[in-house]
């Protein structure tokens, strides 16, 4: 009994000691008590970005126990910790979508800087780190996958050197410094091995470590800033103090402001964890292979990217891969340098409502364009099937067959069914002709995005694809 | 004052000597690409009688590898233009198209869509190829006929020697 208050006392000598042997009251004085602006809630979403970053630091450490980053090796190495290693596919799975979802924290992060001015004064160089961030992340969302070495992983890789490849003066000479030689190889793979699991990972960790150290000097938008002009640094520093120290428009960093934006984090790794779950880490594909039919698709979070390439004229392919991204990161660079009112808050700035609210409808539309795809033209041995309640003469009917056998579904449906990149034969408008059915097939006008086939065809042949063209293009009429 | 900024300097100096040592070289080895000096190199797609008149045939080629990379893994030849290939790893060989036009011509295009790089599919009844990522179409001459493409599909040097085809696999850009 009488021990009790020694115990106790020894207790709090140690803790002491730890606290000044470590100096952690200066890190407890510093950021965790001390009083900060209110955020709305959706200013979680910087903590939620560094939640997912830590959850990709921990999947990615396991993962790189196990991975074996040769080509020989490095796609069976990724099956067998999905497959056979303990709770690998719970570890790939937590990587796979906590790498998605952090790209779309990104974008929102991003989108809600601009809507609120996050970048102006004196928080420039807190959004000029963000910019690099951005870039870094973006890098490794497809490093990453690429490390799996299967079919999608290495047409993605190919898709990269393709648009370096356009960069003038220097495009083979970065082809070159990608690829470590001429060809895909090991050389490649190490190259963005390296990237991803070494390089990458330190350079963000500093790169965090710094844009939160500058939160934290420079801190957050605070409620008098998104309500009032405010026009210089020394005004801002002048208006958060006040807010800070004020009860209804302050609040304590620790545990408030870590509860509000540690709901967000908790929602996001709730459907992480809830994607997992339903869905699993992402499919492998066949290994690595650049010779046979395949056909390869972007991760989800790019699908943009390829609506955007598909939907470029060739005119414009330089422009689009090149000048257009370099554009956006010299502009995002510039931005609070160029813009600079004193405008801060979302409702202060319908201008970058607008424009965000473009953006975010132009991501969605062309992800949603990549869903469907429908410049994809593809070979089916399969005619298109007889509408429904149509009966065809027989020489229409040898035209069905040979409409295959000729490859004409590859681009035309019929009455809806089959790709659409020409026009649906059923639903030709004007109704053609006999002789411009035959002029277009045997040899189109110049421009036209069909091949010829003259010299292919029988004169019969000929006459039974016309028929068939001829008896189903009334079908809608 | 004078023995401080004399201090100052040589710590500041020092500092970036021995950074600029470190990191020049290190800067040098990493962004010097490789590059391979010979200006062809020649690989064997089959016999002629391989290649029927009229026809279009998928082949697949032994790609380039830097011998110099390997050295000590004993997995390459001397020669940089001997082929070099491993077991498993697909990713050293190389689609192609081989279009016998007639007796004497014979064209290769690389599988490589000149857009970005997706693998080109060879629709035997069109006579065209296909891309499936962006919509690129060509047709038998290579040309483009719709989608993004901006050039005509990449082609191979072919030669044929005592009814051996062969193609340069220098000809062609380094991503085809």
């Amino acid at each position: 009994m009488s021990n009790a208050p020694d115990r106790h006392d020894w207790g709090r000598r140690a803790w002491q000691w730890l606290v000044d042997r470590f100096a952690l009251k200066r890190i407890w004085d510093h950021i965790l008590d001390r009083r900060v602006a209110k955020g709305a809630w959706y200013f979680g979403d910087g903590a939620t970005l560094f939640f997912l970053f830590n959850v990709l630091i921990a999947t990615g450490i396991a993962l790189a126990w196990s991975y074996s980053p040769s080509p020989e090796t490095a796609h069976a190495s990724v099956r067998y910790i999905t497959t056979e290693q303990p709770l690998g596919w719970f570890v790939r799975g937590l990587h796979y979508w906590a790498a998605g979802l952090m790209v779309f924290m990104l974008f929102f992060h991003l989108f809600r800087q601009i809507l609120v001015g996050g970048y102006k004064s004196p928080r420039e160089a807190t959004w000029l780190i963000g910019v690099g961030l951005f870039v870094g992340v973006m890098v490794m969302s497809l490093l990453g996958y690429v490390l799996r070495w299967d079919e999608r992983g290495v047409y993605g890789l190919r898709v990269a050197t393709n648009i370096f490849y356009r960069v003038p003066l220097i495009g083979e000479q970065l082809v070159l410094l990608v690829q470590g030689g001429r060809d895909i190889g090991a050389a490649t793979l190490s190259r963005v091995y390296a990237l991803h699991v070494i390089i990458g990972p330190i350079l963000l960790t500093s790169l965090v470590a710094y844009h939160m150290y500058l939160v934290v000097v420079h801190s957050i938008t605070s409620p008098t800033e998104r309500r009032r002009p405010v026009h210089s640094g020394d005004e801002q520093r002048k208006v958060y103090a006040r807010d800070a120290q004020s009860d209804e428009r302050g609040e304590d960093f620790f545990p408030e402001t870590m509860a509000k934006s540690g709901l967000m984090a908790g929602g996001v790794f709730a459907l992480v964890l809830l994607l997992t779950i339903l869905i699993g880490q992402s499919y492998i594909y066949g290994p690595a292979q650049l010779t046979e039919d395949s056909l390869p698709m972007e991760e989800w979070w790019w699908s943009w990217v390829s609506s955007l390439s598909a939907l470029t004229p060739p005119a414009w392919a330089t422009f689009v891969y090149v000048v257009f991204p370099l554009g956006v990161l010299i502009l995002l660079v510039l931005l609070p340098f160029i813009e600079r009112t004193p405008y801060r808050g979302i409702r202060n700035r319908p201008l970058a409502s607008l424009f965000v609210s473009a953006c975010v409808l132009a991501l969605v539309g062309l992800s949603s364009l990549r869903i469907q795809s429908a410049w994809t033209a593809y070979p089916n041995p399969e005619p298109p099937p007889v509408p429904a309640g149509f009966v065809l003469a027989p020489t229409a009917e040898h035209g069905r067959q040979l409409f295959a056998t000729y490859g004409c579904n590859s681009c035309h449906a019929v009455d809806g069914v089959g790709p659409l990149v020409g026009p649906d034969v059923a639903s030709l408008a004007p109704p053609r002709t006999r002789a411009f059915l035959e002029q277009v097939i045997v040899q189109p006008p110049a421009g036209w995005a069909m091949p010829a086939y003259e010299g292919r065809l029988s004169d019969e042949e000929l006459n039974a694809l016309v028929e068939f063209v001829l008896a189903v293009q009334i079908l809608r009429r | 004052m004078k023995r401080r900024t004399l201090l100052a300097s040589l710590v500041v100096g020092g500092s970036m000597a021995a950074g600029g040592i470190v990191g020049v070289p290190v800067l040098i080895f990493a962004l010097t690409p490789r590059e391979v000096d010979a200006d062809e190199a020649w690989r064997e797609i089959g016999a002629l009688r391989d290649f029927p008149i009229g026809s279009v045939t998928p082949v697949k080629i032994a790609t380039i590898q830097d011998p110099k990379s390997y050295e000590g893994m004993q997995l390459s030849s001397k020669d940089a233009t001997e082929p070099y290939i491993p077991h498993q790893d697909e990713t050293l060989l190389r689609g192609a198209f081989v279009w016998r036009r007639s007796v004497a011509e014979l064209i290769v295009y690389s599988r490589s869509c000149t857009d970005l790089g997706c693998p080109l599919t060879f629709d035997q009844g069109s006579f065209c190829y296909l891309c499936p990522c962006h919509g690129g179409i060509f047709n038998k001459y290579g040309k483009r006929l719709a989608g993004p493409p901006d050039r005509p599909m990449y082609r191979y040097r072919v030669r044929v020697v005592d009814d051996r085809v062969e193609v340069d696999v220098l000809s062609v850009p380094p991503l085809a």
